[in-house]
């Protein structure tokens, strides 16, 4: 590794070092003996003869699967693409996807705020999302046209805020954390992540929330927020606080993206 | 098939790349150059996974995965380039899944996470030494154990698998000033997380 590249602490020296000078985990031969089994007879398998009448044989199938293709493809489109709607002090915020700018679209990755920085982002007319100062979410791709549906914003640090209006976006949505799961259901909401917990805030809506730690499921009411502890899955109920229903009533009075 | 009477490593993995003729042979599927590329390959994949799950079944049966689709879309191996990249991009996306399955989840949330790698040898040095070196060891697995996943995936694939920034940029499929960036934090958190823990080490 080119170490040259970087301006290296004491410590961090110290710590890639020792790094350096652990030895890799190595497998057991029972695991390595499988693998490599697997590996070799796939390349030892012989060739099928080929039969002469292959193409009144293959013809209908390969129409069928060229649809198959073409719906496939076609429908893992996506619908909509996130586009950048504001942003606050961009100079300190990182995408993983670009360089953000108001008015383009964006694709899913890891966005980094720091401090003083906010982002908004619109999935066509289906959900407004607000990532505030010092956070790190990884924003999901835009869902697909038919397949992949399913979106996730996984929540590592710092504040999420976002609303669908109400009504359900279309499509399931997920907040995640490393300590709970909330899927939400036409919903205004926010999600945080602190050092010591998990909170997810419920505005509007409906929100379903699973606790990794214990398997526990919870259903938040419309006006409480539910603390996730990262230390042992403990979960407590809270009316939101005043700060969270501001910023929640501006989300909610800023509503989904419109058509203009 | 051809066969050719070629020189198979004993495991451990290799730094060094494949040659061109061997990787050509690889793509035509001959048993021995899969062989070889398969011992070439197993353990280095098998310690990288090992080192970001830190559980070693789940790396057990994310490696026998990935060289099954490695072996399916051999046909794409280009022998004029170095295949570590290509390599990597199927288990980092194999590793990918599992970080978002709730069976990985809900066991890192549970503390379902083990030791990985091995301690450094003793070597030739004092008892001290030694002590020095295994004090070391515990704290920077505890540290990497600490990092995020997107943390430990940048350090080990930079400094562990030593990918220089554009072959992890191909691997994570992210821009390279990006790699740069997040490689420059993750060793920040790694360095303040080692400080940390061997503070502690020294204070017991």
């Amino acid at each position: 590794m080119d170490d040259r590249e970087l301006q290296l602490t004491r410590e961090e020296r110290q710590a890639l070092e020792a790094l350096s000078a652990l030895q890799p985990a190595r497998p057991s031969d029972a695991a390595r003996a499988r693998a490599r089994a697997a590996f070799l007879q796939e390349a030892a398998a012989p060739e099928l003869p080929r039969r002469a009448s292959v193409v009144a044989m293959w013809l209908p199938l390969a129409a069928a699967a060229a649809i198959l293709v073409m719906l496939f493809l076609y429908g893992t489109r996506p619908e909509d693409q996130w586009q950048v709607s504001a942003l606050v002090a961009p100079a300190g915020i990182e995408a993983e996807a670009g360089v953000p700018e108001t008015g383009t679209g964006i694709a899913g990755g890891v966005i980094e705020t720091g401090p003083g920085s906010e982002i908004e982002l619109v999935l066509g007319t289906s959900l407004r999302v607000r990532i505030i100062e010092n956070s790190r979410v990884r924003l999901p791709d835009a869902p697909g046209r038919w397949f992949e549906r399913d979106i996730e914003f996984f929540v590592e640090a710092g504040e999420i805020y976002g609303t669908s209006g109400g009504h359900s976006p279309g499509f399931p949505v997920t907040l995640a954390t490393p300590e709970a799961e909330a899927l939400l259901t036409g919903t205004t909401f926010a999600a945080f992540r602190t050092e010591s917990h998990t909170c997810f805030c419920l505005f509007e809506g409906g929100m379903e929330i699973s606790i990794l730690a214990t398997g526990e499921t919870e259903s938040l009411e419309v006006g409480k927020r539910i603390f996730v502890f990262r230390e042992d899955g403990g979960i407590e109920v809270a009316p939101l606080d005043g700060r969270e229903t501001m910023k929640l009533q501006m989300m909610q009075d800023a509503g989904p993206p419109t058509d203009d | 098939m051809v066969v050719m009477d070629l020189p198979i490593p004993t495991g451990g993995g290799s730094r060094a790349s494949l040659d061109e003729a061997t990787l050509a042979l690889v793509r035509r599927r001959d048993p021995r150059a899969m062989e070889i590329f398969f011992e070439h390959f197993y353990d280095r994949v098998f310690g990288y996974v090992a080192s970001l799950l830190r559980n070693r079944d789940r790396a057990e049966d994310i490696a026998h995965e990935a060289f099954l689709r490695l072996h399916k879309s051999i046909d794409k191996l280009d022998p004029s380039r170095d295949p570590a990249p290509w390599v990597f991009t199927v288990v980092s996306n194999l590793v990918r899944d599992h970080w978002r399955s709730k069976e990985y989840r809900v066991g890192r949330q549970q503390g379902d996470m083990e030791e990985i790698e091995r301690l450094p040898s003793a070597g030739s040095g004092g008892q001290h030494e030694a002590l020095e070196k295994e004090e070391s060891a515990k704290a920077i697995r505890l540290a990497l154990a600490e990092l995020s996943e997107d943390d430990r995936e940048i350090i080990l694939l930079r400094t562990y698998q030593e990918m220089d920034t554009d072959q992890v940029a191909e691997i994570l499929g992210i821009r390279v000033d990006a790699v740069r960036q997040r490689h420059s934090r993750a060793v920040k958190r790694l360095g303040e997380h080692f400080k940390r823990l061997m503070g502690a080490t020294n204070e017991t």
